[in-house]
């Protein structure tokens, strides 16, 4: 098995549980999940006593629902924005044409290849692409 | 002063009036922007399913400044906060540095850790000086009475950003007080706007937008400043939907920073994109 799939079930039956706790963890990454409500504000992580990082665990357990191929499509969509574009939204023509009439410069240039490549050697295009097919 | 801008994503799409009046009001004030040649997505966005992702992406815009030889100044708080913690991690970690360079030198790149990377508030604050922007006051906005938002990436982290204590945040106070106007404080001025999850939930956002709303109503202030377009985009474009689930009208006019700097520099509404806010700040504006 590809490394990156790591799937809940494995770390369940890797620590010797079953059942509930295989149940529990496959609440906590699925697409229903508390996790992906966090606004990574960081405030939690900035007042804890005890220096938990739970901003950190939250991206890490959003990271791990990824690798499973749970991606909410609000992350899909971005991704694929990105992937395609280089930036996380299609900017339109016309949005593009007025800049020029509010005296700004035009837009860097955005060169999406190198990006794209980039993203694939981390293997960015086929989380998103398992993504699509939940 | 010379500075790389770095424009982010949403910047660009829709909120054309942040950068109008920044590009203004910094380079009024004699602080010289260079364009990056080249850039992409900052990260932030995809941080949430792919850290490793965010690691590329930030480190390559980081490479292209570094090629410019100039820091990088950005509008939006989270391109800020995610650029400089890949800077920070790649600058630290030999190790993830070098992973990360391997990746890189596959489209010609390499990290080498020369530049850093702030939001425009926070180099006005450190660099610029307060004192230095209230000898640019050329019409003091002694009737503006505002409250402050701070968003939560220009600070947040605290131990990364080491900046200022984001729960009693101070410095968007000073610059807004650098202008002559009057800045309110209200309950809780730390609340997250809630933007990072409006994709997954609007509910969300428009609780939180309208919470934090009605405080600043109620302690009388006119208008919100804020430094993030993100947090703009909150409180302006779901102030409606806020006010409906409230059942009271709030017509908080929201208003970038740069654009309440540049009035107080004597520049007119227009040069500042005022006009194109959806909740228009007409009461305050009588006011100059």
């Amino acid at each position: 098995m590809d490394e990156r799939e790591a799937s809940t079930v494995v770390m369940a039956k890797n620590t010797g549980r079953s059942g509930l706790a295989v149940e529990k963890l496959r609440q906590i990454l699925s697409e229903d999940s508390s996790i992906w409500r966090c606004s990574i504000c960081f405030t939690c992580l900035d007042v804890c006593p005890r220096d938990a990082e739970f901003t950190e665990f939250m991206i890490a357990l959003r990271n791990l629902a990824a690798l499973q191929g749970i991606v909410p499509t609000v992350y899909r969509e971005q991704g694929s924005a990105i992937l395609e574009t280089g930036l996380a939204f299609k900017i339109p023509e016309s949005r593009v044409k007025m800049r020029e009439r509010y005296g700004l410069p035009p837009l860097p240039r955005v060169d999406a290849e190198p990006v794209r490549r980039l993203l694939e050697s981390v293997d960015f295009d086929k989380l998103i692409q398992r993504g699509e097919k939940k | 002063m010379k500075y790389l801008l770095f424009l982010g994503c949403v910047i660009p799409y829709r909120v054309q009036s942040y950068e109008i009046s920044a590009r203004k009001v910094l380079g009024e004030l004699g602080i010289e922007l260079v364009d990056m040649p080249t850039y992409n997505c900052c990260g932030f966005p995809i941080e949430a399913i792919s850290y490793e992702a965010r690691l590329m992406l930030a480190a390559r815009n980081l490479c292209i400044a570094e090629e410019q030889g100039l820091d990088i100044i950005t509008l939006c708080p989270g391109c800020a906060e995610t650029l400089h913690h890949t800077n920070v991690e790649l600058k630290e970690d030999e190790e993830l540095r070098n992973t990360v360079n391997e990746r890189l030198s596959e489209v010609g790149l390499e990290f080498k850790g020369k530049i850093n990377v702030k939001h425009f508030a926070r180099m006005l604050v450190e660099d610029f000086g307060v004192e230095k922007i209230k000898d640019r006051v050329v019409r003091p906005l002694e009737k503006f009475v505002v409250a402050q938002h701070t968003g939560c990436h220009i600070a947040r982290p605290k131990k990364l950003m080491q900046f200022e204590d984001p729960e009693n945040p101070t410095a968007l106070k000073k610059l807004i007080e650098a202008t002559g106007a009057t800045c309110l404080s209200y309950e809780d001025e730390a609340q997250c706007c809630g933007g990072p999850v409006s994709g997954i939930d609007r509910e969300i956002p428009i609780q939180l937008v309208g919470d934090k709303l009605k405080r600043v109503k109620g302690v009388g202030a006119q208008a919100l400043i804020t430094i993030c377009p993100y947090c703009h985009l909150m409180y302006e474009g779901m102030q409606p939907l806020a006010e409906r689930k409230l059942g009271e009208k709030l017509r908080i006019p929201v208003i970038h920073y740069p654009q309440l700097l540049g009035l107080a520099m004597g520049m007119s509404p227009e040069e500042l994109a005022l006009n194109m806010l959806k909740i228009k700040p007409t009461q305050l504006l009588e006011k100059i």
